[in-house]
């Protein structure tokens, strides 16, 4: 085969060129750490990776708003808690003031502690979490509760996301623990309870016994309700943190070179390119009419 | 039996022959890396004295060592990587417009999107969540329209190359047509016209890289340019290629000849950077576009409906987000919050009824919902534009792997031109050599022709 000056100068072209891509991508994969930079790069891992970070993205949220949800929670939780101990001392001053031994200055005095504990029982019916009030269904603008203890709310439920077409309640259920809805209107029993002690109704206190005991009884089940309801967000908060964690590990295995490798494969580009040139420079030294 | 005077004459003879034969050699070296030098032999052939008698040397000549076959194999694969390089330079640069690193494109914005909607959910009531639920879908919006005049431009930038390569086209016809006719006069009087015959391979080699030809070379050698089925030059004679749109917004490729006639060749043109170019920008780019366009129509549709489904904090229902696309063609280009929306967080509309207003989600959890949702039938809204920059990516890894293929055979086809017509400087040092040496015997047998005539002269 004839072999020209113009095929030596393209093939040692063609393998300098080569020896220069080679290096410029794995330099370029070693500086940035990335395997997959752009659709080209690995077409199928590209859109794979968008996937994932989408999932990713669509993970974080929910744990964000799981967190938000699991915050607000343990606050109507605290307070349904709060509730629950003021029935708990409603119940002590009860008996004791259904003994006929009791005086009516004495049932007067209670009937002063019972009427401030109904107004602490209003206010924690008013609780406000991040989002507004808690206990008011998605009446989140507005107090519950008015000062005459009358519900002004609803008892609809706000939800939150723990998977794809998977949601559970956030806001506890204010109807329920307060009102009627629940089995008894405690604020309407506490107020009877009060106004029989301060007529030193003697039957009225103790027909008011039972009734207190049933509210005790509705806030300790609105309490565990929303307890149940802690327990799903906490529970999904760690499937979303897992779900998250391995996402992110697929991608980086999708899109992340191994440093290892990748400085293995620089090194290999190195050398090729100064193989190339030397080859180079030998094939240019043959021109050179001086050693004909 | 010779004479001192025909000696005289044969050694006369040799040194013009060898002179010219070092003058073509000097030629070679000179020209070795002259793009389109197809190398020459100095032709020596014994002379003719008589009837069974040679003697002497005669330089009948420069042979072009030109041949045909590795030529047109040249032309053929010039054409074919033009096509490939035409192509992958089309492609190339598209991921900034479908798939640009950070959070500016079309993935990252909908995740923005969705997160939004995620803080909407978490609280519905809130004006800030709602605002920046509005400026996340106008965003959204226009990451659509952005890469859909990203596209439509790389379009528009392709047919103004697509006309530029026309041109430079039509200018190297001109030229390979007026070399035609001063070979055609010059082999007429019996001058192969080597020179002339050099620059017209090299034009007839830049012209098959833009649009893919055949060559024809005609007894009077002049050569007959074919593309896509019309005749870019015979003889004299020069057409020129005309690009434009055609109805659909297509490439339109024609050939005008010298008579004025146009010939349409659009669909013949799949070679050289024309073919490339027009691949790229009528099937590639094209098809991106619409699956941008579907995704749009899609998403604004998907969206719409559910928003129009909930209602907004002042009680109304059935409002759209974004403004409704009359067809999928066209949707990315149009994508836009509705105007009715624009400025307006009360309209969002996060609750499921008036019921649950103004805290409820139900409506913002739906929203939500369509990130993770098939659109159509067709996917959620990642798995589509990752799929669609990964057409893009498959799109501009098949170029690659074109013009690597192209590059090689296109290598291989000139390696087999070179070994018949480039210029190897040892062959030519040792010809130099050699016709040098030649040149000095010759000037010996004059030499000694001359003593022999001073000789005969003296004794006489």
């Amino acid at each position: 085969m004839r072999v020209t000056d113009g095929m030596r100068q393209t093939a040692t072209r063609e393998a300098q060129s080569l020896a220069v891509e080679r290096l410029q991508r794995a330099t370029q994969q070693a500086v940035s750490g990335k395997r997959v930079q752009a659709p080209q790069d690995d077409p199928t891992g590209f859109a794979r990776i968008t996937r994932e970070g989408a999932s990713v993205e669509r993970w974080q949220s929910r744990t964000g708003a799981l967190s938000l949800a699991e915050g607000d929670s343990q606050i109507a939780e605290s307070a349904l808690a709060s509730a629950s101990d003021i029935f708990s001392r409603l119940k002590e001053i009860a008996v004791q003031m259904a003994d006929g031994a009791v005086s009516a200055t004495d049932r007067a005095a209670s009937a002063k502690e019972v009427t401030e504990l109904r107004q602490q029982l209003v206010e924690l019916g008013n609780t406000r979490g991040s989002t507004g009030f808690l206990f008011g269904g998605t009446m989140t603008d507005t107090p519950p509760f008015d000062a005459a203890g009358a519900f002004l709310g609803n008892d609809n439920a706000i939800a939150v996301e723990t998977s794809d077409g998977v949601t559970v309640r956030r806001n506890a259920s204010g109807a329920n623990a307060f009102t009627v809805a629940g089995g008894r209107d405690v604020l309407a029993d506490v107020q009877a309870l009060a106004t029989a002690l301060a007529t030193d109704n003697v039957a009225g206190i103790q027909s008011s016994i039972g009734f207190v005991g049933q509210g005790h009884d509705q806030l300790v089940r609105a309490r565990a309700e929303t307890g149940i309801q802690l327990d799903r967000m906490k529970l999904a908060q760690e499937v979303a943190s897992g779900a998250t964690l391995a996402l992110q590990t697929a991608t980086a295995h999708d899109s992340e070179i191994d440093v290892t490798e990748a400085f293995s494969t620089l090194s290999d580009a190195q050398q090729a390119y100064e193989r190339s040139i030397e080859i180079s420079r030998r094939t240019l030294a043959m021109f050179d009419i001086k050693n004909m | 039996m010779g004479s001192i005077s025909s000696l005289l004459s044969i050694a006369q003879g040799a040194l013009s022959a060898h002179a010219a034969a070092v003058d073509i050699t000097g030629k070679n070296i000179t020209n070795a890396n002259t793009p389109g030098y197809v190398r020459r032999q100095a032709l020596l052939e014994t002379r003719l004295l008589g009837r069974d008698q040679s003697g002497g040397v005669v330089f009948n000549g420069p042979l072009r060592m030109s041949d045909r076959f590795a030529v047109a194999r040249v032309l053929a694969e010039s054409g074919n990587y033009g096509a490939a390089l035409g192509r992958e330079n089309a492609l190339s640069g598209l991921e900034a417009t479908l798939a640009p690193e950070g959070e500016g494109g079309i993935s990252g914005r909908f995740s923005a999107f969705f997160s939004a909607v995620s803080a909407l959910g978490q609280n519905p009531n809130d004006t800030t969540a709602r605002s920046a639920f509005l400026a996340r879908a106008g965003e959204l919006a226009d990451s659509f329209r952005t890469a859909s005049e990203g596209l439509t431009q790389r379009r528009s930038d392709l047919q103004g190359q697509a006309s530029d390569v026309a041109d430079e086209v039509t200018s190297r016809l001109g030229q390979i047509a007026d070399l035609n006719q001063q070979i055609a006069q010059a082999q007429a009087l019996g001058d192969g016209a080597p020179d002339l015959r050099d620059k017209r391979e090299l034009l007839v080699r830049e012209v098959g890289d833009r649009m893919g030809v055949k060559a024809l070379e005609e007894d009077n050698g002049s050569l007959t340019l074919l593309s896509g089925g019309a005749t870019l030059v015979s003889g004299g004679n020069a057409s020129s290629i005309e690009v434009g749109l055609d109805p659909q917004g297509a490439l339109s490729i024609g050939v005008r000849s010298a008579s004025g006639n146009l010939s349409d060749v659009t669909t013949n043109v799949d070679s050289g950077t024309l073919g490339g170019i027009r691949q790229a920008r009528d099937t590639d780019v094209v098809a991106l576009q619409t699956d941008l366009d579907q995704l749009a129509f899609d998403t604004r549709n998907a969206i719409n409906a559910t928003h129009a489904s909930g209602f907004g904090l002042d009680g109304v229902t059935g409002r759209n987000l974004f403004t409704v696309p009359a067809s999928a063609v066209g949707a990315a280009a149009s994508f836009a919050l509705d105007p009715a929306m624009v400025g307006q967080p009360d309209r969002v509309a996060a609750a499921g009824s008036a019921a649950e207003l103004p805290g409820g989600n139900s409506n913002a959890l739906a929203l939500g919902a369509i990130g993770s949702q098939s659109l159509a039938g067709l996917g959620d809204p990642a798995s589509r534009i990752g799929a669609i920059a990964g057409k893009l990516g498959i799109f501009q890894t098949s170029a690659a792997s074109a013009v690597d293929l192209r590059e090689n055979t296109l290598s291989m086809a000139e390696t087999s031109r070179q070994q018949a017509s480039g210029v190897s400087i040892e062959e030519e040092m040792v010809d130099l050599t050699r016709y040098q040496r030649a040149f000095e015997a010759s000037m010996r047998v004059l030499k000694v022709a001359d003593e022999l005539l001073q000789g005969l002269v003296r004794d006489l």
